[in-house]
């Protein structure tokens, strides 16, 4: 093996993206060493190496770390669009379970009927200001969105087991929602508008 | 690299993996960037690239320059160098 595939070899070692743009530089570099020291000496490759080892961690550290910036740019744009969908789906909701209330006052209203409603009216409320918090930036931080989404939940939970009142679509929207939000908002994340609380 | 090894009397030595690195981050940060010019037409491999320093990388050269010497300048007046040990 020649020394120069050696060291195309130890390239591997860097990021992808700086040995396409520095790569070929780094091997004329690496002749112009070859032709001034002695190839075939342990020091000439002791010092290659350390090189290597001394400067690639680092490179695939910020490589990484601009990856995982990029992805939660990504992940913000994506909470944004979610915070939309929850916002416009529990004014629905808020807007289903007083169509209901409505409906049923109609006739006699049990007591476990109206609390259902209620509850089913509250849950609807959280969840569209979770949307809303989301879609804002939420600037006092993720706690008060989760802890929304939980309420939310829990409501819907307890609405549906007072009263099989919410049709298949609502108890989706009612509890796969706030499950959806709740795993994105504790999914780790750096740098994020959502911070941690 | 043997510019700056013969500068710093070997005490500095990079290697590719080192200054390439270094250029990629002071490219980032706008204190160099890349020449069309060769320093030596004659000399100069052309599959190779060159880069200057910026006028903001000069300004910047020039205040680490002047705090380096403002440190150098304190560190004679301690006596910590400049004075031949008995």
């Amino acid at each position: 093996m020649t020394a120069e595939r050696m060291y195309l070899l130890l390239l591997r070692g860097y990021p992808p993206e700086f040995r396409a743009k520095y790569g070929r530089e780094m091997v004329l570099l690496f002749r112009d060493q070859c032709r001034d020291g002695d190839v075939r000496s342990v020091g000439f490759w002791v010092t290659v190496v350390c090189d290597v080892a001394r400067s690639a961690p680092a490179l695939r550290v910020e490589a990484w770390r601009r990856r995982a910036s990029e992805n939660t740019q990504t992940v913000e744009v994506i909470m944004k669009i979610a915070g939309m969908l929850t916002g416009l789906l529990a004014g629905f909701g808020v807007v289903g379970a007083v169509g209901e209330w409505v409906a049923g006052s109609k006739g006699a209203m049990g007591g476990s009927y109206v609390l259902a409603v209620i509850l089913g009216v509250l849950a609807s409320v959280l969840l569209l200001g979770a949307g809303v918090a989301i879609l804002l930036g939420a600037r006092w931080g993720r706690q008060p969105i989760r802890l929304a989404l939980f309420a939310s939940l829990a409501m819907a939970v307890a609405a549906r087991l007072l009263f099989p009142w919410m049709s298949i679509f609502s108890q989706l929207v009612g509890f796969g929602l706030p499950v959806a939000l709740l795993i994105a908002l504790y999914w780790p994340s750096k740098t994020s508008t959502f911070k941690a609380a | 690299m043997k510019g700056v090894a013969a500068r710093s009397e070997g005490s500095v030595r990079l290697g590719p993996g080192t200054l390439y690195g270094a250029l990629k981050r002071l490219l980032e940060t706008g204190l160099v960037e890349e020449s069309g010019e060769r320093a030596d037409p004659e000399r100069g491999d052309e599959r190779r690239r060159y880069y200057r320093l910026t006028p903001f990388g000069l300004s910047v050269a020039r205040a680490e320059a002047r705090r380096l010497d403002a440190m150098v300048r304190a560190a004679r007046r301690k006596k910590l160098i400049g004075v031949r040990s008995a």
